[in-house]
C-alpha cells in the first residue's frame, strides 16, 4: 500500500506492505534513533518515535498506523550545530553511558515537557516508563530535568575532586555523548551495507545430541541462499569464546558449528542469504537426523557415576592451561586453597555459623542484543562489532581460520550494554568464518530470545562457614563453590574463583580457605557478568558474619568493623587465588573502606523501622554490607596508548581500551588532558580498532580505568617529554628550564611558544618530525576499590513481596576521574543487582528449555523500580600507585545490593533468604517455617 | 496481507464474514506484538467514530477508539477509571491501545478490566447489524461482535482497586476491584472483580453474595477473602505461584475495606 507521512518535516512518501512495521520502515529511511531492543514486545521501548506527538513504540505500529501521521524522532531535535536543550541536559548531568536508549529517553522527556513544564518526579516516572536502561540506573534524568526546568547546574548534583588538577575529578562532557544524544553512526547496525547477507543460525532442539546426518539441500536450492555453515564445513579448531589474556583459563572445548549438541539453541547450523526471513525460511528446511542422548541438567547429575560425557576431549593435549578439569566426569576445573589452619581457626571460635545459598542464572540483558558485521577486503577480514574485547578477538577468529593475525581487523564500534556478556567472542567467529569462507559481506544481529540464552551468570551454589572469638575477631573462613557452567566452560574458573578473590582478602581473618569447582550440564552457557562471582559469594558470606554477629549480641556494622583490612595490610591469600596461575599478594596501599562505612553510618543510623499506613502485613528492616573489587588483575593485564601532536597543536589519542558505554574514552582522554596541560576538548581518541590502535586486553575485570587510563598517563608522559625536549631546542633553552604552561603553551615566561606553533615547527620540512608517543601499562600493583552499601526494605508478610524502600551506596574509587558517570554506573549496578536478588531469574522447563526468554517473562527494571531514597556518594582516596588512580567501579556497584538486601529482611521479619531470587512465594516459604508471618 | 478502512459498522462486519483469516484492528498492540501481525487481511475500526468519551446526565460512554492514555487523562470519567488507565503498562504503549481493544484483546492481564466490572459497566457491540449491550463480564464469555463502546452509569457507586507487580515494567500479578453500593447503611450491588488469577477477568459471585446486605461494620475480611478466593481458583506462572496471587487477592481485599468502609 502507499502511505504519506511527515518525517522530521519532510513528507515521505512510499510503498509498503500493511504489516511492515513502522520501525523498519524508519530504519530503511536511515533514522538510527529506532532501535530494537526487544523482539517487538512493546516492553523496551528503545524504538520510541513520536506519532503526532505522543510517544510510541514503532515496533508496535505497522505501515498503514503511520499513514498521515507527523513523526519526530531524536534526529530532527538538533538544528544545525546546536543541540536541543534536552540533548544538551542528557550530556550535562552524565546520562549517557552506552547510549543505546538515550533517543528514546529524550524523547519522552521531550513529550513530557511538551505537556508539562515543571513535572513532579511521578510524571517523570510515568513519561519513562516505557523505555528500558540497563545500565543508567535512571537516577541522573531527574537532574537534566532539573537542569531544563529548575535552571540548575551539573555541580548541583555532583560534586567535583582534585582541586589541584583542572581536567580529572572535574564533570566534563562524555567524549562521545554528542553522537549518542544526536544518534549519529554509532552502533554495527548502523555501518551495516545493503548488500550484505543476514544469518540464521538453526539451533539444536536437543539438549544433549550427536549429529547423524545433515541435508542442506533443500535450503541451497531456495533463491537468495548464499552460503550455508554447518559441522561439516566448519573449521575443525578448539579454541575458547572466552575473552580472556592468552593462555586462557577457560578449556578449548568448542568449534564454530560442532557435530555434537552440548544445550538447547547449539548451533546445528547458521543459513547466511539476503534477507533474516528468507534465512529463516531456508533454517527450517535443512534436515538434521540426531542420536538424542541422556542429558544433565545438574551439578549432582552431572558428577553422579556413570553420569553422561558431555565432553571427551583430551584437556592435557587442548587446554591451554592446566585447571584440573576432567572431562570424563564433566569436571571443567578445580581449585582450592587457604592460608593459617581451618581446624585451628574453627576451635578457636566461640560462635560458628554457616550458610548454603545458590544464585540461579541471570541475563545481563544489554539493550543492544549481540552483533557483528564482517566482510573481506584486500584479501583481509574485516570485523565490526559489538564487544569488549576486540583484540582478544582478533586472536581468537585468525586462530580458527588458520590466518596471521595482520590478515584480521577488529573495529569495536559503540557497544548497547555489555555488562561481560559481550567480554567473548560470542558471535564474531561465526561471522567471521562464513565472511571468509563465502568472501560476502555478513550480517549477524541476534534476537533478544537467543541474547537470553547466549550467556548468563551461571547457576551458583556457596557453602561458606566461619567462626568468631568471644571478642567477635573472626577466627576461620572457608568458602565452597560450585558452578553449573552449562554446556561449554568460557570463564568456568574465573568466575568462582573471584567470589573468593573479592570477598576473603576483606577480612584480617588468619585462617582463610577455599574450594571451587564447575561442572558441564546441558543447561545454557554461562560466563562473565559483572561482578563475576562476586555479587554471590559476598551475600553468602554476609549472612554468615550476619548470624555470628547475632549469635554474640554485636551489631552487624561493628562486627564488621573489628574484622575489616586497613591501609597498609598486606593480603597474603591474594597470592593463591590467581586465575589459573599463582597471584599476587598485596599490601593495601590505600583503603577507603572505614570511611565509607563511617559515612554511610551517619543516615543510616537515623533510619528508623516505621509501622507501614497499609496495615500489619508490612514490615520494615535494614541492613549493611561490605564489598570490595579489583581494578584489573596485576601481573596479567595490560594496556597500550598512543599520543600523537597533530598541526594544530591539539592531540590525538590512540587506546585498545574498549568502551562499551562507561566511559573508558573520556577517562583516557581526561588524564591525558590533565598530563599535557590541555583542556579534554584538545583530546580526541581512537579506540579498540585492532589496526590502528595498540593493544589492550580490553574492556573486564574492572580494568578500564585503570589499565586504559594509565596508558594514557604513560604515553602522555612520554609525549609531555617530547614537547619539552623540541620546545627547548627551538626556544634555544635547556630541558630542565621549558615547563609546560597550562593551557597549550611551552616554555619559560619570558620564552614560550604554543603547542600550535611547536607543532607546526616540527612537522615542517626543516622540523624534527611528528610528535608520537607511546605508553605501556603494566603492573605488579592494583588499587583495590571498597564499598559500604546501606538499605532499609518493606516486606509484605501477607504476600511475600519486598520493596527496597532507600539504598545508599558509598565508594571508594580512588581519584573520581568522571565523577558523574562513576555514579551513574553505580546507580546502575545497583539497581540491576537488586532485580537480581528479588525476582530476576531464568526458568527452565524439564527438558532444559528456557521459559524465561522474553522481557515480558524476564521483567527487569524501569525508572519505577528505583528505591525512592536512592544516593550514591564517592570517597576520594588517595592512592601512590600513580598520580591517576581511579580504582574500578563498575562491577564493584553489583556486589552488594543481594548481601545488604538479606540482612535487611532478616531484620525486617526474622528470615534469611539464602537463595536467588527472593520472589513471593520464597519469602512465604520462610515465613511459614519460621513461624514469623503470625 | 489485505487492509480495508470500513466507513461504517456494517460494512465492516461484512468484510469480517467474507475476509477468512482477518483482524479488526484498532491500536493494534496486541495483534502488533512479536512480529508483524498474523493475518490475511486487516479491518481498520480507526473510522468508525468511537474516539469520544461522552457523558451525560445518566451514564458515561467512553469509546473503544479511546486510548488508554486518553482515558488516564479523562475528567469525565471516575477517578479511579482515570488511575486504572494510568497504571496501564507503559505511556508508550498506552498512547496506542485502546478501551476497545483492552476488552476484546483476551490478554492475560488487565488493570483496567476489573475498574469496569466494579463500576457494574456494559459493553456496547455491533452484532448482526445492531447495536447491542452486554454486562462487561458476560460480554467477555463470548466475545462477540465489534466493540462500539463501554458504557457506566453515574451514580455514588464506591470502587477501589489495588494491584501488585513483581517489577515495575512487568505486567501486574493480580488486579484487584471492589465496587459497592451503600442502600440504607448497608452495602448493596457488590462486585470483586480480580485480573490475572487465571484469566483476564473473574468476578465472584460468592463474595458479592458475603457482602450484599451487611452493615459495613459487620464485613470480616477473613470472610469475605475465603468467599471471594472459591469463585476465583488462581494458577501459577513463572514468576509467581497460586499461592501468592492469592495471597496478593487476600491483601488487596483488605486494604480496599479499609479504603472503601
Amino acid at each position: 500500500m502507499k502511505i504519506k507521512f511527515n518525517l522530521n518535516g519532510k513528507n515521505v512518501e512510499l510503498e509498503a506492505p500493511a504489516e511492515k512495521k513502522a520501525l523498519d520502515i524508519l530504519k530503511e529511511l536511515h533514522i538510527n534513533s529506532v532501535r530494537k531492543g526487544c523482539d517487538e514486545e512493546g516492553k523496551c521501548g528503545n524504538c520510541s518515535i513520536l506519532l503526532d506527538g505522543k510517544l510510541v513504540n514503532s515496533c508496535l505500529l505497522i505501515a498503514p498506523q503511520i499513514n498521515g501521521k507527523n513523526i519526530t524522532t531524536v534526529e530532527a531535535l538538533s538544528k544545525g550545530g546546536k543541540l536541543h536543550k534536552i540533548q544538551q541536559a542528557f550530556i550535562d548531568a552524565g546520562i549517557v553511558q552506552c547510549g543505546y536508549c538515550t533517543p528514546a529517553q529524550i524523547l519522552a522527556v521531550k513529550a513530557l515537557l511538551d505537556e508539562v513544564k515543571k513535572p513532579s518526579r511521578q510524571q517523570i516516572n510515568d513519561a519513562l516508563s516505557g523505555v528500558l536502561c540497563r545500565c543508567t540506573g535512571y537516577k541522573q534524568i531527574y537532574n537534566a530535568l532539573d537542569i531544563i526546568t529548575k535552571g540548575k547546574k551539573p555541580k548541583d548534583f555532583t560534586r567535583e575532586y582534585k582541586k589541584d588538577y583542572r581536567v580529572v575529578g572535574k564533570i566534563t562532557e562524555k567524549i562521545d555523548a554528542l553522537q549518542m544524544v544526536k544518534a549519529e553512526n554509532s552502533y554495527v547496525e548502523d555501518y551495516v551495507a545493503p548488500d550484505a547477507l543476514h544469518i540464521y543460525v538453526l539451533g539444536s532442539p536437543y539438549p544433549h545430541a550427536e549429529i547423524i546426518s545433515i541435508d542442506t539441500s533443500g535450503a541451497e536450492k531456495m533463491e537468495g541462499v548464499e552460503y550455508i555453515l554447518t559441522h561439516k564445513n566448519s573449521p575443525k579448531t578448539w579454541y575458547t569464546q572466552a575473552g580472556q589474556s592468552y593462555p586462557e583459563p577457560s578449556p578449548y572445548d568448542q568449534q564454530v558449528i560442532n557435530a555434537k549438541m552440548r544445550f538447547i539453541g547449539d548451533r546445528v547450523a547458521a543459513v547466511a542469504a539476503t534477507s533474516l526471513e528468507l534465512a529463516k525460511k531456508a533454517a527450517l528446511k535443512i534436515k538434521v537426523r540426531y542420536k538424542v542422548l541422556k542429558p544433565v541438567f545438574s551439578i549432582e547429575e552431572a558428577s553422579a557415576p556413570g553420569a553422561p560425557v558431555i565432553h571427551d576431549r583430551d584437556a592435557k593435549k587442548l587446554d591451554p592451561l592446566d585447571v584440573g578439569a576432567i572431562p570424563k566426569k564433566n569436571i571443567i576445573c578445580r581449585n582450592s586453597g587457604g592460608i593459617g589452619d581451618m581446624d585451628k581457626g574453627f576451635k578457636k571460635a566461640a560462635v560458628i555459623a554457616e550458610a548454603a545459598c545458590s544464585t540461579p542464572p541471570v541475563q545481563h540483558t544489554p539493550m543492544e542484543p549481540h552483533t557483528a558485521y564482517a566482510y573481506m577486503k584486500n584479501g583481509r577480514l574485516i570485523i565490526h562489532t559489538s564487544v569488549q574485547t576486540p583484540f582478544h578477538v582478533r586472536r581468537i577468529v585468525a586462530n580458527i581460520l588458520g590466518l596471521a593475525e595482520n590478515k584480521v581487523r577488529v573495529i569495536k564500534e559503540k557497544v548497547g550494554g555489555g555488562f561481560g556478556a559481550k567480554q567473548d567472542c560470542g558471535v564474531e567467529d561465526l561471522v567471521g568464518t562464513i565472511a571468509y569462507q563465502s568472501g560476502r559481506p555478513v550480517y549477524y544481529r541476534i534476537s533478544r530470545k537467543d541474547e537470553f540464552t547466549i550467556r548468563t551468570r551461571p547457576a551458583m551454589f556457596m557453602t561458606v562457614k566461619a567462626g568468631a572469638d568471644k571478642s567477635g575477631k573472626l577466627t576461620a573462613l572457608s568458602i565452597k563453590t560450585k558452578i553449573d557452567s552449562g554446556g561449554y566452560g568460557p570463564h568456568a574458573l574465573t568466575v568462582p574463583m573471584n567470589g573468593c578473590s573479592k570477598t576473603l582478602p576483606l577480612f584480617t581473618c588468619e585462617n582463610m580457605s577455599y574450594e571451587v569447582a564447575a561442572y558441564y550440564t546441558n543447561n545454557i552457557v554461562s560466563g562473565a557478568y559483572q561482578g563475576y562471582g562476586v555479587p554471590q559469594t559476598n551475600f553468602t558470606v554476609h549472612i554468615v558474619l550476619a548470624q555470628l554477629a547475632q549469635k554474640l549480641g554485636m551489631k552487624f556494622e561493628d562486627f564488621l568493623s573489628k574484622n575489616l583490612v586497613t591501609k597498609g595490610y598486606r593480603i597474603d591469600i591474594l597470592k593463591q587465588l590467581g586465575e589459573g596461575r599463582e597471584g599476587l599478594a598485596q599490601k593495601l596501599s590505600s583503603c577507603g573502606l572505614q570511611e565509607c562505612i563511617k559515612q554511610g553510618l551517619k543516615k543510616y543510623n537515623t533510619w528508623t523501622n516505621k509501622k507501614s499506613s497499609l496495615g500489619d502485613d508490612i514490615v520494615q528492616g535494614k541492613g549493611m554490607a561490605v564489598m570490595m573489587q579489583g581494578s584489573g588483575i596485576p601481573g596479567l593485564d595490560a594496556a597500550n596508548a598512543m599520543v600523537k601532536m597533530i598541526s594544530d597543536g591539539t592531540f590525538m589519542l590512540y587506546i585498545g581500551g574498549a568502551d562499551l558505554g562507561t566511559g573508558e574514552d573520556t577517562v583516557a582522554a581526561k588524564i591525558a588532558a590533565e598530563e599535557l596541560g590541555v583542556n579534554q576538548e584538545q583530546i580526541a581518541v581512537t579506540a579498540a580498532d585492532t589496526d590502528t590502535t595498540p593493544f589492550d586486553k580490553g574492556s573486564y575485570a574492572s580494568s578500564g580505568t585503570f589499565f586504559t587510563g594509565n596508558a594514557a598517563y604513560v604515553a602522555a608522559r612520554n609525549m609531555k617529554k617530547l614537547i619539552i625536549q623540541s620546545a627547548a631546542n627551538i626556544l634555544k633553552l635547556k630541558p630542565s628550564q621549558v615547563k609546560i604552561m597550562p593551557v597549550g603553551k611551552v616554555g619559560t615566561k619570558s620564552k614560550n611558544m604554543t603547542f600550535k606553533e611547536l607543532a607546526l615547527a616540527t612537522q615542517a620540512g626543516d622540523g624534527a618530525g611528528q610528535l608520537i608517543s607511546s605508553g605501556a601499562f603494566t603492573t605488579q600493583k592494583s588499587p583495590i576499590p571498597y564499598a559500604a552499601h546501606f538499605c532499609q526494605v518493606s516486606v509484605n508478610k501477607r504476600t511475600g513481596m519486598v520493596k527496597v524502600d532507600k539504598y545508599h551506596a558509598l565508594h571508594d574509587c580512588g581519584v573520581p576521574i568522571n565523577p558523574d558517570l562513576a555514579k551513574g554506573q553505580v546507580y546502575g549496578g545497583v539497581l540491576k543487582t537488586i532485580g537480581h536478588t528479588l525476582y530476576e531469574g531464568m526458568e527452565f522447563d524439564k527438558g532444559g528449555k528456557c521459559l524465561t526468554d522474553t522481557f515480558t517473562d524476564y521483567p527487569i527494571q524501569n525508572i519505577n523500580d528505583m528505591p525512592e531514597d536512592f544516593e550514591v556518594e564517592l570517597i576520594e582516596v588517595a592512592d601512590s600507585i600513580t598520580p591517576y588512580v581511579g580504582k574500578s567501579i563498575g562491577e564493584l556497584a553489583c556486589d552488594g545490593a543481594s548481601a545488604c538486601i538479606s540482612v535487611a529482611i532478616n531484620n525486617a521479619c526474622g528470615i534469611w533468604m539464602k537463595h536467588w531470587p527472593f520472589r513471593p512465594e520464597k519469602i512465604l516459604k520462610e515465613l511459614d517455617g519460621n513461624g514469623a508471618r503470625g | 496481507m489485505e487492509y480495508f478502512v470500513p466507513l461504517s459498522l456494517n460494512r465492516a462486519e461484512k468484510l469480517k464474514k467474507k475476509l477468512k483469516g482477518s483482524f479488526y484492528l484498532a491500536g493494534g498492540t496486541m495483534l502488533n506484538w512479536r512480529g508483524a501481525p498474523q493475518a490475511k487481511a486487516l479491518i481498520d475500526l480507526k473510522e468508525l467514530n468511537t474516539q469520544e468519551i461522552e457523558a451525560s446526565k445518566n451514564k458515561i460512554i467512553i469509546g473503544a477508539g479511546v486510548t488508554i492514555q486518553e482515558l488516564a487523562l479523562s475528567k469525565k470519567v471516575p477517578p479511579e477509571i482515570a488511575k486504572a488507565a494510568g497504571t496501564f503498562t507503559s505511556i508508550n504503549v498506552r498512547n496506542i491501545a485502546t478501551v476497545g481493544g483492552a476488552a476484546a484483546s483476551g490478554f492475560f492481564i488487565s488493570s483496567l478490566l476489573p475498574v469496569f466490572a466494579a463500576y457494574e459497566a456494559e459493553v456496547e457491540y455491533y452484532l448482526s447489524g445492531k447495536k447491542k449491550s452486554s454486562p462487561l463480564a458476560a460480554w467477555l464469555k463470548s466475545k462477540k461482535g465489534i466493540v462500539c463502546a463501554v458504557t457506566i452509569k453515574k451514580s455514588a457507586r464506591k470502587v477501589a482497586f489495588t494491584e501488585d507487580k513483581i517489577a515495575a515494567s512487568d505486567f501486574p500479578a493480580i488486579v484487584t476491584a471492589l465496587g459497592i453500593d451503600l442502600h440504607g447503611g448497608k452495602i448493596a450491588n457488590a462486585v470483586v472483580a480480580v485480573s490475572g488469577a487465571k484469566g483476564p477477568l473473574a468476578v465472584s459471585e460468592k463474595a458479592s453474595q458475603y457482602l450484599n446486605g451487611l452493615k459495613p461494620s459487620a464485613v470480616d475480611t477473613c470472610k469475605l477473602c475465603a468467599a471471594a478466593l472459591k469463585d476465583i481458583p488462581a494458577a501459577a506462572n513463572v514468576k509467581v505461584s497460586a499461592r501468592v496471587k492469592q495471597r496478593m487477592i487476600e491483601s488487596h481485599l483488605a486494604s480496599l475495606l479499609r479504603k472503601l468502609l
